[in-house]
C-alpha cells in the first residue's frame, strides 16, 4: 500500500520536475535569430559581405541546429507535445519603437565604430574606446549618442524579456545580444572581452 | 651645461697644450674620460700663429655622459682666432656644429670668452633648438648660469623633450605645435632658478591619454615669470591670452576663435605633480564670463579643477549656457537649454566638486525646446550648498542665507502658459524644497501648490512629492496647447499625493475633468521613466455622461445626440503610444435624452466597424434614405480590446456575423453593424484619423 503511495508521489514529483524544466528553458537558438533580425534592421545588411570562413561556421552551426531540432522533434513525438520549442517574439510596439530609435542613430555611430572611437562591450552595450580619435567639438555629441544608445539597448533587452512573458530572461537576452552584436560587427570594429581587453575584428 | 663642460675641456686643451712656435699640433684619442664625460674619437688640432695662439679645432665622434641632452655625435668646435690676454681667453668667430642630443643638429657661429675669474660667456648667432633657431647668450660663473634667447620656429613637441628634465609632462600627455619667443633663465648647476618667457603660440595641440583634456590649433600669447622656491616648485605669475583654437576639458568644450580668453594668474607651480595653485587669478572669457578668485589646476590628475573660489562678476547666459551648462545637461531633456540675461555670484569648488554657489539672476530668459520649458523675466537669488557644507554651516550662519527666491513674469511648460510666480525654496545637494505654498497661474486657472519636495534629483533614487489643488483651467486652452481638437469644459479637482519614487510617478487620488457636460476620471495613474525617451503610462479612465452632441461637434465626426459613458481600463502606453487597453464606450442604459445620428456619423461609424465608408455613403444617398438628414437610434456603443497591435472590436450587442455599433430605432431604422472583429491597431488609427480629417459635409 505504502509502496503504491510512494510510487505515486515519485511519479508526481517527476512530472512536476519535468514541467518546471520546460518552463525555465531559455530558447537560445530562437533568441539568437531574433537578435540577428533586430541587429540587421538597425545596422542594415553588411555591404562588405562576410568572409567565407564565417559562412562555413554558420552553415555548420545551422546543420547542428537542424540535428538538434530533428532530435527534439522525435522526442516531442515520443513524449508529448508540451516540449514544443518556444519562440522569441520581437513584434511588440515597444521593441519596434526601440529598434527604430537605435536605427536612427546607427548611421552616426557607424563612423565612430569605424574610426575605433567606440566599441562593443561584452554586456551588450557600447563604450567610448578612444576619445582622442574624435574631434574636440564632437566629443560631447558622441558621449550623448553612446549614452542614448545604451539606454535604448538596456530597454530593448528588458522589453524583449517582458514581451515574451519572462522578465527573468533579461540577462540571457542581453548575453545573446552581446554575442550577436559582435558577430554581426563589421571588420575593423572593436569589441571588448569580459576581461576588459579591446580586440579589433 | 653640457656645452660648458665641453668648452672647459676645449679651454683646458688650449692652455695645457704643448706650446710650439709654428706648424700644427694634432692630438687624437680613441676614447677619453673627462669630468664625467666619455668622448670617443677625439681630435684636437692647433695651428699656432706667430703673434697669437692661433686657430684651434675640436672634434669628437661621440660624447656621452650628459644626462640633460643624451649623447652628442659628430661634434665639432672651431675657433679660428683664439686670443689670450693675461688670464682672459677669447674665441671670436667660432663655429659649433654637430648633433647635440635633444638640442638637435647645430651649425652656428659663436663667440666665447673666459674671464680671469673663471666665468664664461657664450654668444650663439643661430643656435638650433627644437627645430627652431635664434640668438642664444649664455654666461656661467662658478655653477651659476644665465641664459637669454630669442628663438623662432620652435616645435613644441621637441621643446617638451628638451625641457623634460626640468618640466616633465604627465605620462601619455602629448603636445605639438609651433611657437616663437624670448626666454630668459638662470640657474645653478642643473637647477633652474628663474625663468621669464614671452611666447607667441602660433599653434598648439595637446591631449591626455584618455582624451578628457585636449587642445587643438590653439593660438595666443603666454607670458610667464617663475622663480624657484627653496621648498621646491616655482612662484609663478603669468598671463595667457588665447585668440584661436579649441579646447576640451571633459565635458566643457570652448572655441577661443569665437570667444577669446585672457587669464592673469599668480601662484605656485609644482612641476613634479603638474599642479598650478593660483592664489589669485582673473579670467576674461570674452562675451561669456568675467571672473576672479583663486584656483588650482591639476594637469596630471583626474580633475583639471580640484579647488577654486570663484567670484563671477558677469556671466552672459546667451554665450555661457551652450559652453558651460549644456555639456553637463547632455543626458537630460534640458540638453538644448538656451537663454539670455546675466548672472553674478560666487562658486566654491573643493575636491573637484562644487560645494557652494550663491548666484544672482537678472532679467534672465531660459528656453529648452526638448524639455518644452521656458521662463521669461526670471530673477532672484539662488543659495546652494552641498550636503556636507550645509551640515557644517547649520546654526552657524543666519538661516535666511540658506534660502533662495526666484520669480518669473511668464513661462511655458509642455505648452501650458504659466503666469507670474514667486518661488521661495531651499536647495542643498540634490535636494529641493518649497518653503511656502505657491500659486502657479496656468492659463485662466492654475495650481495652488502645497508641497513640492525633490530629493536625489538626477539620480536613480530621485524622489518627488507634489500636492496641489487645482483652480479650474479651461479645457479649450489646454486642448489648443496640446494640439488636440478644441473642446469645451474645465479641468478641476486636485493633484493629491503625486509621487515619483524609484522612477515611477504615482498619484494617491484621481484626476478629474468636467468636459462635454460630463465627467472624466483618471484612476490608478502610474508613469514609469517619466523623463526618459519612452515613458510607460498605466491608467484607467472612467467616462460618465458626456454630451455626444458636443463631442461630435468638436471632433467633426458627424452629428450624434445623446449621452455617452464608458471606460478605458488598463491603458498601457509606451512612449505615449497605446500598447494595450480595454475600452468600451456606450449609451448609458438610463439615458432618456434624444437619440439622433446623422448620415455622416453613420458613414463614419460603419467605416470604423470594417464596412466601406464609400459604399455606405452611396447606399444612404442612393435610395429614399437620402431624404433623411438623420435617424433615430436606440443605443450605440463600440468596444476595443487592444493587445499585440490588434484591436478586438465589439459593439452594444452581438448579431449574426458581427456586432451592433448602432442599434436603430423608429423609421426608417438604420442599424450599423460591425463585421470585423479583429482590426490592426495601425489601420484603426489611420481610419479614425481619416474620419477626423475629412471635410465637414453640410447635413
Amino acid at each position: 500500500m505504502f509502496r503504491w503511495i510512494t510510487a505515486g508521489i515519485a511519479t508526481f514529483c517527476l512530472a512536476l520536475a519535468a514541467c518546471v524544466t520546460i518552463n525555465v528553458y531559455f530558447p537560445a537558438a530562437a533568441a539568437e535569430k531574433a537578435a540577428d533580425r533586430i541587429i540587421e534592421d538597425i545596422w542594415g545588411p553588411d555591404k562588405a559581405g562576410k568572409p567565407a570562413g564565417d559562412e562555413q561556421t554558420s552553415t555548420g552551426r545551422a546543420a547542428g541546429e537542424a540535428m538538434v531540432a530533428a532530435l527534439q522533434g522525435a522526442l516531442d513525438f515520443v513524449i508529448s507535445a508540451a516540449h514544443a520549442q518556444a519562440d522569441i517574439d520581437i513584434s511588440s510596439p515597444a521593441i519596434r519603437a526601440l529598434t527604430a530609435s537605435m536605427k536612427s542613430r546607427a548611421g552616426e555611430l557607424e563612423a565612430f565604430f569605424s574610426s575605433g572611437a567606440i566599441g562593443l562591450t561584452s554586456d551588450g552595450l557600447i563604450e567610448i574606446r578612444d576619445a582622442n580619435a574624435v574631434p574636440l567639438a564632437d566629443r560631447n555629441r558622441l558621449k550623448k549618442l553612446v549614452s542614448d544608445d545604451n539606454s535604448d539597448r538596456n530597454s530593448l533587452y528588458r522589453e524583449i524579456a517582458t514581451a515574451n512573458g519572462h522578465p527573468e530572461w533579461e540577462a540571457d537576452i542581453r548575453n545573446t545580444f552581446a554575442e550577436r552584436w559582435i558577430a554581426n560587427a563589421r571588420g575593423g570594429w572593436y569589441y571588448k572581452s569580459k576581461a576588459g581587453a579591446w580586440t579589433q575584428k | 651645461m653640457s656645452l660648458i663642460r665641453i668648452l672647459l675641456l676645449f679651454a683646458l686643451g688650449v692652455c695645457s697644450g704643448p706650446a710650439l712656435a709654428a706648424g700644427k699640433v694634432s692630438f687624437t684619442a680613441g676614447q677619453i674620460e673627462f669630468a664625467g664625460l666619455v668622448i670617443t674619437d677625439l681630435g684636437l688640432d692647433w695651428t699656432p700663429q706667430p703673434d697669437a695662439p692661433g686657430a684651434i679645432a675640436f672634434r669628437a665622434a661621440r660624447i656621452r655622459g650628459i644626462d640633460a641632452t643624451g649623447p652628442l655625435s659628430a661634434f665639432s668646435l672651431d675657433c679660428p682666432a683664439l686670443r689670450i690676454e693675461g688670464d682672459e681667453l677669447r674665441c671670436e668667430r667660432g663655429r659649433l656644429s654637430g648633433s647635440l642630443g635633444t638640442l638637435g643638429v647645430q651649425d652656428t657661429r659663436f663667440k666665447a670668452r673666459r674671464f680671469a675669474d673663471g666665468s664664461l660667456q657664450l654668444n650663439f648667432d643661430n643656435f638650433a633648438i627644437a627645430e627652431g633657431r635664434g640668438r642664444l647668450d649664455f654666461s656661467l660663473r662658478g655653477s651659476s648660469w644665465t641664459m637669454n634667447a630669442a628663438l623662432e620656429g620652435l616645435d613644441v613637441g621637441r621643446l617638451a623633450i628638451v625641457a623634460k628634465p626640468w618640466l616633465p609632462l604627465p605620462p601619455d600627455f602629448t603636445v605639438a605645435g609651433k611657437a616663437a619667443g624670448d626666454v630668459r633663465a638662470s640657474g645653478k648647476g642643473e637647477l633652474l632658478q628663474t625663468a621669464e618667457a614671452r611666447v607667441a603660440l602660433e599653434t598648439l595641440d595637446f591631449a591626455d591619454a584618455a582624451g578628457a583634456l585636449a587642445g587643438e590649433r590653439l593660438a595666443g600669447n603666454l607670458e610667464i615669470d617663475a622663480t624657484a622656491k627653496s621648498a621646491g616648485g616655482f612662484a609663478t605669475t603669468g598671463k595667457l591670452a588665447l585668440t584661436a583654437g579649441q579646447a576640451y576639458s571633459d565635458p566643457v568644450f570652448l572655441d577661443f576663435g569665437v570667444h577669446g580668453a585672457v587669464i592673469d594668474f599668480s601662484g605656485e607651480l609644482d612641476t613634479e605633480s603638474a599642479r598650478l595653485s593660483a592664489g589669485a587669478f582673473s579670467l576674461d572669457h570674452s562675451g561669456v564670463l568675467r571672473a576672479s578668485g583663486s584656483a588650482t589646476l591639476d594637469f596630471g590628475g583626474n580633475t583639471l579643477l580640484p579647488e577654486a573660489r570663484v567670484k563671477i562678476s558677469a556671466l552672459d547666459l546667451a554665450n555661457a549656457l551652450p559652453a558651460y551648462a549644456q555639456p553637463f545637461l547632455i543626458d537630460s531633456a534640458l540638453k538644448d537649454l538656451e537663454g539670455a540675461g546675466s548672472v553674478r555670484g560666487e562658486v566654491d569648488i573643493e575636491g573637484g566638486f562644487p560645494t557652494r554657489a550663491a548666484l544672482e539672476l537678472e532679467a534672465v530668459t531660459v528656453d529648452s525646446p526638448t524639455a518644452a520649458v521656458a521662463l521669461e523675466g526670471l530673477r532672484g537669488r539662488v543659495n546652494w550648498f552641498d550636503d556636507a557644507s550645509r551640515t557644517a554651516l547649520a546654526g552657524r550662519i543666519d538661516d535666511s542665507l540658506f534660502h533662495s527666491q526666484l520669480s518669473w513674469d511668464s513661462g511655458r511648460l509642455w505648452g501650458l502658459e504659466l503666469g507670474p510666480t514667486q518661488l521661495p525654496f531651499t536647495t542643498t545637494g540634490r535636494h529641493f524644497r518649497l518653503l511656502e505654498p505657491v500659486r502657479l497661474p496656468i492659463f485662466d486657472g492654475g495650481l495652488a501648490i502645497e508641497t513640492l519636495r525633490v530629493r536625489h534629483a538626477g539620480t536613480d533614487e530621485m524622489y518627488v512629492r507634489f500636492d496641489a489643488a487645482m483652480r479650474p483651467i479651461g479645457v479649450a486652452q489646454l486642448s489648443r496647447a496640446f494640439g488636440w481638437p478644441e473642446f469645451q469644459g474645465t479641468l478641476a479637482g486636485s493633484i493629491p499625493g503625486l509621487q515619483l519614487r524609484e522612477g515611477v510617478v504615482t498619484l494617491a487620488g484621481n484626476l478629474e475633468a468636467t468636459v462635454f457636460d460630463g465627467r472624466v476620471v483618471v484612476r490608478d495613474l502610474s508613469l514609469s521613466d517619466p523623463l526618459g525617451k519612452f515613458p510607460r503610462l498605466h491608467a484607467s479612465v472612467d467616462i460618465e455622461d458626456l454630451d455626444l452632441a458636443l463631442v461630435t461637434r468638436t471632433f467633426s465626426f458627424g452629428s450624434i445626440t445623446g449621452r455617452l459613458s464608458g471606460r478605458i481600463s488598463d491603458l498601457e502606453t509606451f512612449g505615449w503610444m497605446p500598447e494595450a487597453f480595454d475600452a468600451f464606450l456606450y449609451t448609458p442604459p438610463d439615458d432618456r435624452s434624444k437619440h439622433r445620428i446623422s448620415q455622416r456619423a453613420v458613414t463614419n461609424l460603419s467605416s470604423i466597424g470594417g464596412g466601406s465608408g464609400g459604399s455606405v455613403a452611396a447606399a444612404l444617398q442612393g435610395g429614399f434614405l437620402k431624404f433623411f438628414d438623420d435617424f433615430g437610434y436606440d443605443r450605440l456603443g463600440l468596444s476595443c480590446r487592444l493587445a499585440n497591435d490588434v484591436c478586438i472590436m465589439g459593439g452594444v450587442e452581438k448579431t449574426a456575423g458581427g456586432y451592433y455599433i448602432v442599434k436603430g430605432a423608429g423609421l426608417p431604422r438604420i442599424d450599423v453593424i460591425g463585421s470585423q472583429s479583429r482590426v490592426a491597431w495601425t489601420t484603426l488609427v489611420r481610419q479614425l484619423g481619416a474620419v477626423m480629417e475629412s471635410e465637414i459635409v453640410v447635413e
